[in-house]
C-alpha cells in the first residue's frame, strides 16, 4: 500500500465520521502543512493556527471527498487558500501584519521547536539569525503563486506536475514561476551567498 | 564531443537549471548538462550562483508541530460542531432582524394611536359645545376608528 493509498483509506474513513482516523492524518501530514504555512507568513504560532484551520476545513470537506486525484494535492491546495485568504485579510486589516510578533504559548503548551540551526557560538547564532530573517523577508515578499511554487518544490519537494494542480496551471507554468522567484530571490539575497 | 554535447548551446542552458536541480533530466541529457559545465566557465559561474540562491534559501530552518498539536486541533473541532445553534451567526442576525421588526411595527403603531388621540383631542376641544350633535359624532367615530354608523 502506497503512502497516498493509506491517506485515501483514512480520508473515506474520516468521510464516515471516524475521528481515529481523522487524527492518524493529522499526525501524517501536521508537519508539512505547518511547515508549508510557516516559510508563508513566518510566524509559528500563527502557522499552527491557520494549520488547525486547515485540517478542520478538510473534516468538514470530507463528505464531498472523492479520490480523484492525490490525497496531498488536496490538502496543499487548502493550506494554499488558507494562506491566500489569510494575506488577503492582513491586507484589509493593516495595522496587523506578518511582522508583528505574537505572545508565547500558553501554560502547558510548549513551543514550537525550531530545528537545524548551523550556528554554534553567540556571534554565529547573530548572524544565523538574521540571514533566516532575510531569506524569510524575501519568501514572503514574493508574489502569491511564486512563493507557494518555492515553498512546495524546494522545501517540500513536490513534483512540478503536482504544484501545477495545487496552483491551477501547466508544469511550463511552475517552471517559468520558479525561474522567476530563484530572479527575485537572487536579488533580495544579494550578499548573502 | 558527442552529439547531445553540440546541442548544448549555451542560451539554452539556463533553461536546464531548474530540471537538472530537481533531477528531471534523463540520463543523457543530464550527461549533456554536466559536460557543458566541464567546458564552459562562463555557464558554471552561472550554474553555482544558481544553487547558491538555493542553497541559501534551504537553510531556513524546519520547523515541527508543538507536543499534543493533533489533539488540540480535534478539540477545537469538537467546540465548533458542539456551539449551540443559538450561537450561530444566522441564527443571531436572524433574531436581530426580528427585534428591529418588532420594534419598528410597534413603534409606528404607538405613534398612529398617539396621532389619534391628539386628533381627537384637538377635534373635542374644537367642538367642545356641539358634542351631542350626529355629525360630531360621526367624526369622532371616524378619528377613533369605528365603522361609521
Amino acid at each position: 500500500m502506497t503512502p497516498n493509498d493509506t491517506d485515501i483509506a483514512l480520508m473515506l474513513r474520516v468521510k464516515a465520521g471516524d475521528e481515529d482516523a481523522f487524527r492518524e492524518l493529522i499526525e501524517r501530514h501536521q508537519r508539512a502543512v505547518i511547515s508549508v504555512i510557516y516559510r508563508a507568513i513566518g510566524d509559528a504560532w500563527e502557522a499552527e493556527d491557520l494549520a488547525q484551520r486547515v485540517f478542520i476545513q478538510l473534516f468538514r470537506s470530507a463528505r464531498r471527498y472523492k479520490p480523484t486525484a492525490k490525497f496531498t494535492t488536496w490538502l496543499y491546495t487548502i493550506t494554499h487558500n488558507a494562506i491566500r485568504n489569510e494575506y488577503r485579510r492582513r491586507s484589509r486589516h493593516i495595522a496587523e501584519s506578518f511582522d508583528a510578533l505574537t505572545q508565547p504559548g500558553e501554560a502547558g503548551e510548549p513551543g514550537v521547536q525550531l530545528a537545524d540551526s548551523h550556528a554554534t557560538n553567540p556571534s554565529q547564532i547573530v548572524i544565523e539569525h538574521e540571514l533566516q530573517e532575510r531569506i524569510q523577508t524575501a519568501i514572503k515578499l514574493l508574489p502569491e503563486a511564486q512563493r507557494t511554487a518555492v515553498i512546495l518544490c524546494r522545501f517540500e519537494g513536490l513534483p512540478y506536475e503536482e504544484i501545477a494542480e495545487v496552483l491551477d496551471c501547466s508544469v511550463s507554468a511552475v517552471k517559468s514561476l520558479l525561474h522567476r522567484a530563484r530572479d527575485t530571490l537572487k536579488e533580495k539575497l544579494r550578499g548573502c551567498y | 564531443m558527442n552529439e547531445s554535447e553540440n546541442t548544448m548551446k549555451c542560451q539554452n542552458f539556463q533553461n536546464e537549471f531548474d530540471d537538472r536541480l530537481d533531477g528531471r533530466l534523463d540520463a543523457l541529457r543530464a550527461q549533456a548538462f554536466d559536460a557543458h559545465l566541464d567546458g564552459c566557465a562562463v555557464c558554471r559561474q552561472a550554474w553555482q550562483a544558481y544553487r547558491a540562491v538555493w542553497e541559501v534559501v534551504s537553510r531556513q530552518p524546519t520547523i515541527a508541530p508543538s507536543f499534543g498539536f493533533a489533539q488540540r486541533t480535534l478539540r477545537q473541532l469538537h467546540e465548533k460542531v458542539d456551539r449551540r445553534f443559538w450561537q450561530l451567526p444566522v441564527f443571531r442576525w436572524a433574531t436581530v432582524l426580528s427585534l428591529l421588526v418588532i420594534v419598528s411595527v410597534t413603534g409606528v403603531m404607538a405613534y398612529r394611536q398617539v396621532e389619534t388621540a391628539q386628533s381627537v383631542a384637538a377635534y373635542t376641544a374644537a367642538h367642545h359645545d356641539h358634542l351631542e350633535d350626529f355629525d360630531v359624532i360621526v367624526a369622532l367615530d371616524s378619528l377613533n376608528g369605528d365603522p361609521e354608523l
